[in-house]
């Protein structure tokens, strides 16, 4: 596991009160999410933060959507 | 065949190796690889939990992280993320709710289910909880059904990997009679060496019939008696908490530790925490209460519940100095049976509003709120108290047990 903690571009849908990326932009190379692994929130004071584990078929990365910022960032590469 | 309704039954869910189980959602590499979570690579890390992988070399929960990679060299440690478990735990509550709101939260990855249904209709109901979580967190468990928690709980154990076992008083202890007494809900690894060596019970099936008489001649009349009661496959415990909504009689906080703690000033830190934490949930909700109560387990049996009346308390400081008087009476003997696995602090006896009886509690309070304003905007415990920060107890008493 890979700690990165990177803002990063991200191309999402948002849809009937659900989030899920479809690609992400890092270093210059485009991902396309093949898939969402997992999906967990956490609150920090009155920020909330959305985790989503995707995978792009051979890797898993870790990304995160802070909101009020809108903001999301690449927080891990999982290996 | 059983047909027709029962008065009631008891469905315990206990969720397969829960933490590493969200690790292995999370990352579906690690699956292949044994691992354990726990807290880091130093000496004192422990395991909090174990994936099946690792688990096939022997690594426990509890374990120091070096005595678990003496035993599987290749183990990787993983630093544990209370948010994702506590996340997933509530996402769970929220899918057996949906099925019943009898639902009684054990732990963060054991709940009870109460149900007034026919076996069949029971195991209806665990196949389709299954199949739920299964589709919406990829998680596997285990289910046990029985006539009362405690067969539910020990038919979890007829069949530990997804399994799905029902355990009724009539069946015990037939099922379970080779299994040793360490097995049984309610018995640890002391109470079940000494039931060896005093009375050469080693198993469910002797245990069951050993009289009451030899048991409390043994143990005393409390842990007798309840060893006696268990062993004839009856219940241990009530169904303690229904989801409903109802007045708040008492709030409280309590936590597990991972293992036994032998040092007064790591107990302490973890009452200061529980106190705080107590006593925002206070301010919070805008009660006082004035009936201080703290529990504390040991090994087995050990358990102790202290109550006193104390002046209107809702400041953690407080609340804890009066705690602290308490544990106090009970550390020496806990201390030398082994120390502390348990910690509870609760208040009752609760009134709507402040009972302030003091100038400098009202600039306590002042405080308090400013405190309470920077931890709602910035998170929990952004301010906390020093002994707390040095202790570094904050992430691993994510686990506690809200009341």
């Amino acid at each position: 596991m890979e700690h990165i903690d990177t803002p990063i571009k991200v191309g999402a849908i948002f849809e009937r009160g659900k989030i899920s990326p479809a690609w992400f932009i890092w270093e210059g190379r485009k991902y396309t999410v093949k898939g969402i692994n997992y999906f967990w929130k956490r609150k920090e004071g009155q920020n909330t933060i959305y985790f989503f584990s995707v995978t792009e078929g051979e890797n898993n990365f870790e990304l995160a959507f802070y909101i009020p910022h809108l903001t999301w960032k690449l927080e891990k590469i999982l290996s | 065949m059983e047909t027709g309704k029962d008065p009631f039954l008891i469905m315990l869910i206990d969720m397969n190796s829960f933490f590493a189980s969200v690790e292995e959602a999370i990352n579906p590499r690690l699956k292949s690889i044994p691992f354990a979570i726990g807290g880091g690579k130093s000496k004192k890390s422990v395991v909090a939990a174990a994936n099946y992988q690792a688990k096939k070399y022997g690594v426990k929960n509890g374990m120091s992280y070096v005595e678990a990679k003496k035993l599987c060299p290749t183990l990787k440690m993983i630093e544990g993320d209370m948010d994702k478990y506590i996340y997933t735990s509530d996402k769970l509550y929220k899918i057996f709710l949906y099925f019943t709101p009898f639902v009684e939260r054990y732990s963060i990855d054991e709940v009870f289910l109460h149900l007034e249904s026919s076996v069949q209709e029971a195991v209806k109901l665990a196949k389709k909880i299954k199949e739920r979580i299964k589709k919406s967190l990829n998680l596997t468990c285990s289910i046990g059904i029985g006539d009362n928690k405690s067969l539910a709980k020990m038919a979890t154990k007829l069949q530990k990997l997804d399994g799905l076992v029902v355990l009724r008083k009539k069946d015990f202890p037939e099922k379970l009679k080779d299994l040793s007494t360490e097995e049984m809900w309610g018995i640890g690894a002391r109470t079940a060496q000494k039931l060896k060596e005093k009375l050469s019970v080693k198993t469910i099936g002797q245990l069951n019939k050993c009289t009451m008489e030899k048991l409390v001649a043994y143990f005393g009349t409390f842990a007798g008696e309840r060893i006696f009661k268990l062993a004839q496959g009856e219940e241990s415990e009530s169904f303690s908490s229904l989801h409903k909504e109802t007045d708040v009689k008492s709030i409280g906080h309590s936590y597990t530790l991972p293992h036994l703690i032998i040092k007064e000033e790591i107990v302490e830190a973890y009452l200061l925490f529980l106190s705080e934490q107590v006593g925002r949930r206070l301010r919070k909700e805008g009660y006082c209460g004035n009936i201080l109560r703290v529990a504390l387990g040991g090994n087995d049996f050990d358990y102790f519940s202290i109550q006193r009346k104390t002046r209107y308390l809702r400041d953690g400081i407080s609340i804890f100095k009066g705690a602290k008087r308490l544990w106090k009476k009970k550390w020496d003997n806990l201390k030398r049976k082994g120390g502390v696995r348990f910690v509870g602090v609760s208040v009752s006896n609760l009134l709507k509003g402040n009972q302030l009886s003091l100038w400098s509690e009202e600039k306590n309070e002042n405080l308090q709120k400013a405190i309470d304003k920077i931890n709602d905007s910035f998170g929990e415990f952004f301010i906390k108290r020093s002994s707390l920060v040095d202790l570094d107890i904050v992430e691993k008493i994510g686990m506690i047990h809200v009341r």
